[in-house]
């Protein structure tokens, strides 16, 4: 299978049955994954910051930009929106020397990612969030299987996101 | 390995080399009586790394809007101490760019994350004054070089390694596990290397506090750039190896330097954008 990995604040919609779309890397950022399981098409954006001054001009960037446009091109690719499965990771924090951060980006975005989502009536099948370790994030397009690699620990598998979230293989 | 006295001992008989036209011309720069055609001689023996030297000199990352087409002309525009740590900065590639197995990164992963501490560095000592820029650059690049020395033995530890991260109720910073495991760890090791390649001592001395510049004495600003640099390239999520993001942040640090957490989220955004752009030194 290939993986077409998506890089800093981008994304990529693929309803190719042999392909995987992966995001390597996600510290504080999100991974945004929408499957379609009707029409088997996926999507994945690598979200970088809550909100900033690039909305309009890269939405993918942006928690509160991201998802509309990302509807909007899942539209546009064919898929049906109304039964969207949506999965989301990342998040991760530095460990802090007081009892509140002055760097919250990972608590932010992932705060920021799930107002967007409830905005936008959708509700995750899976959210793993948090921590601070990086997650390398990858999903089957044909299946909608999800596979969580984070250095040093066992994978996490979420099984077919059409099933809801199920741990292990 | 047993004591940290001799342990330190012997990982500085560890401490990788530069090839000699290398050490040479770093001996040079350093020596005040050495003349700046003597100097740019000796540099141009080894045409490559002036063509990385200049490249680096005139990249966007660097932060010095002057272009520099020479080498003497590098050494009259940015100085000699400037042209020292370039020269570093371009050959310590050679241990950067290789796979660092005790931290889990694959060939080239380190060398990414430290062009893009660089990058950050830069824009860090941009926004709260620091001058000059170009020394952030540099230190941002190296920060993390005690690594190469540290990656071997923590590869030979890796199953205690992978307990002491998993297992502690409250995760502690990866450099205090380092400590636990080797009795010193990657932000020591790295001072001692750039004293060992005889980089100015401002520059050892941000690399050895990276993780702790609230407890870097008089000389703490290089130390604190460099730690918000670290901290926003982990934000980001670049080269994140077994330690992930698993540093404590020193929030006084920053906040002596005037930054706040709105300021943290506009220099990612500005790093996210630098990033993008396409990596001049591959």
């Amino acid at each position: 299978m290939k993986t077409t990995n998506v890089g800093l604040a981008e994304y990529k919609i693929s309803s190719k049955p042999d392909e995987a779309l992966g995001i390597l890397g996600l510290g504080s950022s999100i991974g945004l994954f929408f499957f379609d399981p009707r029409t088997q098409t996926s999507a994945a954006a690598h979200v970088m910051l809550p909100a900033g001054r690039d909305e309009e001009a890269h939405p993918t960037k942006y928690c509160s930009s991201v998802v509309p446009f990302l509807l909007e091109q899942m539209t546009a690719a064919g898929a049906q929106i109304d039964e969207l499965k949506v999965a989301v990771f990342g998040g991760a924090t530095m460990l802090s020397s007081g009892p509140t951060s002055l760097l919250e980006i990972g608590q932010r975005n992932t705060a920021a990612a799930a107002e967007a989502l409830t905005k936008a009536g959708l509700t995750p099948v899976v959210s793993d969030t948090g921590g601070s370790k990086g997650r390398n994030v990858t999903l089957e397009v044909a299946t909608g299987y999800v596979t969580v690699k984070v250095l040093a620990q066992p994978d996490r598998v979420y099984a077919d996101l059409t099933l809801g979230p199920e741990v292990g293989r | 390995m047993t004591g940290s006295v001799d342990e330190m001992l012997d990982f500085g008989d560890k401490l990788p080399s530069f090839p000699t036209a290398v050490a040479e011309a770093i001996r040079m720069l350093s020596s005040e009586t050495s003349d700046t055609d003597g100097i740019a001689a000796v540099l141009q023996r080894d045409q490559a790394l002036v063509a990385q030297v200049l490249k680096m000199a005139n990249s966007a990352f660097y932060g010095v809007s002057r272009r520099v087409s020479t080498v003497k002309q590098a050494l009259l525009v940015l100085g000699r101490n400037a042209v020292r740590s370039l020269v570093v900065a371009v050959s310590a590639q050679e241990f950067l760019g290789r796979a660092q197995p005790g931290y889990l990164l694959a060939r080239g992963q380190l060398w990414e994350y430290s062009l893009a501490s660089g990058a950050a560095a830069s824009l860090v000592a941009q926004k709260v004054g620091y001058k000059p820029a170009d020394e952030a650059f540099v230190a941002g690049l190296l920060h993390d070089i005690g690594k190469v020395v540290l990656s071997e033995y923590l590869a030979e530890r890796s199953v205690e390694l992978a307990e002491l991260v998993g297992l502690a109720a409250e995760p502690v910073g990866f450099d205090t596990i380092e400590q636990e495991l080797l009795h010193i760890d990657h932000a020591a090791l790295g001072g001692m290397l750039c004293d060992h390649w005889q980089l100015p001592a401002r520059l050892s001395h941000a690399v050895r506090h990276h993780h702790n510049p609230s407890q870097a004495g008089d000389d703490w600003q290089l130390s604190a750039v460099v730690h918000a640099a670290n901290a926003l390239t982990m934000t980001v999520g670049i080269g994140l190896g077994v330690d992930g993001l698993q540093y404590v942040l020193d929030e006084n640090a920053l906040m002596r330097l005037g930054l706040g957490g709105d300021d943290m989220e506009i220099l990612a955004d500005e790093l996210i954008d630098q990033l993008s752009r396409p990596n001049p030194f591959g």
